[in-house]
């Protein structure tokens, strides 16, 4: 089982769902269609070199989804998140892994398959 | 110019969008993530005043109103340092934050709405797991007293259940799942005015996830009390899981019962959309209790100890090892494995039956231990 971004030992976590059933989640993109470029981690987004601030390897390596569309909504008042398009993502059996992480209880990470084509899957929502 | 760190994030995206810091003599910061600059999140930071975050983490402000009420003039453009140690880059401006292209949108709260729940709202506040105690007492319905040492016994009894719930919800994992400490809470509130209620907060800081280490441990003791009106099966249950968790639960029981006492808790966590609420009454105590009197087992754990055989005396059966957490002890029972032949240095291992039947002065366990069976290890 190949992930879409080479991942350090043990990761996904145990704690992490298989994605096995259809499941929804959102997440913010920057163009319509939505790009590959839209779904890269903070380490390939950042560099090798980066260190980040209250996540592991793991998590750095994972991409930011949510599960209601409200709360990517609200993402988009932050500054650096203005002008983003709220995206739709469907996922099924093949997607990868996903776990709730962080200090909202709709954030998720998600760790891709490679072979999980993830721009079929997703759809810019109509504002 | 000021140095000024990173203490923890508030709203993570990809990254942290939100997040606190502080400066060498505690002032508090918070930071909004404003723009990418050369390959990395750059942030606004301004000084607020510590009661204001704990409004955001309410949802009674909102991130902009926040950012433009601070005391002072001057704010920052900040980014990370090279290392997690390094304090913040900074660049200070001075000019009004409200003509600048900085800011956030009206109306971003952290939670939803405010919520109207104590427990949950001061999970939020305190950013951790948070739990509340009530006894239940006749006597406070009749007379609004409780005596001093029911409400600490409740305390103490409810402690140590939520240490074994830990140790038992993390048996088999790694150490990064229970760092020193994680397993302990410490008193928030201690009796809050007109009330026979004490508030916990979890004593270690939320793991890399942003989930408290206790809330499997809650978890855990939810299951319990789910089913407290089933005698059977929580007997069942505890049995399941026997050993020092369902010892201490049958310890709290039986004080409960004792003292004609019910108890009712709730927790709730910063991610917590409720608050979790169960209890106990006197008489669903004391029907767990007396269903359980034909399991003595059930509090029975069966532990394996490696280390250098020290000591064995034949008279009182007690006998020492030296492990790699220091010297432990236990007794032989009568016709429990001989001893005799066992060189004094030597490694081995040995299996016991462990139970837990009082706790030291300095709130450690004092487990009873009865050796089973012991085989040579290796060095």
């Amino acid at each position: 089982m190949r992930y879409r971004e080479p991942l350090p030992e043990g990761c996904p976590p145990p704690a992490a769902d298989r994605i096995d059933e259809p499941r929804t989640v959102f997440r913010l993109v920057r163009t319509d269609p939505p790009t590959e470029d839209d779904f890269r981690s903070q380490r390939a987004e950042r560099g090798p070199d980066r260190v980040f601030r209250g996540v592991d390897e793991c998590r750095a390596r994972g991409v930011s989804v949510y599960s209601e569309r409200d709360t990517a909504e609200e993402v988009r008042k932050y500054r650096s998140q203005r002008g983003r398009m709220v995206c739709r993502i469907r996922l099924d059996r093949g997607a990868g892994s996903i776990q709730q992480t962080g200090e909202h209880a709709h954030h998720h990470t998600w760790w891709p398959l490679a072979r999980f084509d993830l721009i079929a899957a997703s759809e810019v929502e109509p504002r | 110019m000021k140095q000024i760190f990173y203490t923890a994030t508030l709203f993570y995206y990809d990254g942290p969008l939100l997040f606190e810091a502080r400066d060498a003599i505690g002032g508090h910061y918070i930071a909004a993530a404003v723009e990418d600059h050369e390959g990395e999140a750059r942030y606004l930071l301004r000084g607020v005043a510590p009661g204001e975050i704990g409004r955001l983490r309410t949802g009674r402000i909102d991130l902009k109103s926040l950012l433009l009420e601070a005391p002072e003039d001057d704010w920052y453009l900040a980014t990370f340092g090279d290392d997690l140690e390094a304090p913040l880059r900074l660049e200070r401006h001075t000019s009004p934050l409200i003509e600048t292209d900085y800011l956030p949108e009206r109306g971003l709260l952290l939670h939803d709405r405010p919520s109207d729940d104590e427990i949950l709202e001061t999970a939020r506040k305190e950013n951790t797991l948070v739990v509340e105690i009530r006894a239940d007492s006749p006597r406070a319905a009749t007379e609004h007293r409780v005596a001093a040492d029911t409400l600490a016994g409740i305390l103490s009894g409810f402690q140590a259940l939520v240490r074994h719930s830990h140790r038992r919800a993390t048996r088999g994992l790694g150490s990064g799942s229970r760092p020193p400490g994680s397993d302990t809470m410490e008193v928030l509130v201690p009796a809050a005015p007109g009330s026979f209620r004490v508030v916990l907060a979890s004593a270690h800081p939320p793991d890399l996830f942003g989930d408290s280490f206790l809330k499997p441990a809650l978890k855990r003791i939810d299951t319990v009390f789910e089913q407290a009106e089933d005698p059977s099966g929580t007997v069942g249950y505890l049995r399941e899981n026997r050993g020092h968790f369902a010892g201490a639960t049958l310890k709290l029981l039986r004080f409960l019962n004792q003292r004609h006492t019910g108890l009712r808790y709730a927790w709730a966590d910063q991610n917590s959309d409720s608050a979790t609420r169960l209890g106990v009454t006197h008489s669903a105590a004391a029907r767990i209790v007396e269903a359980s009197v034909s399991s003595p087992e059930i509090a029975t754990e069966t532990v394996a100890l490696t280390g250098k055989f020290q000591k064995f005396n034949r008279r009182t059966g007690i006998w020492g090892l030296l492990t790699e957490d220091g010297p432990v002890g236990g007794r032989r029972r009568e016709r429990g494995p001989d001893l005799d032949g066992l060189e004094v240095g030597r490694r081995y291992r040995f299996v016991c039956e462990e139970r837990i039947e009082a706790i030291r002065v300095s709130g450690k366990d004092a487990p009873t231990r009865y050796l089973v069976s012991h085989e040579p290890a290796p060095d």
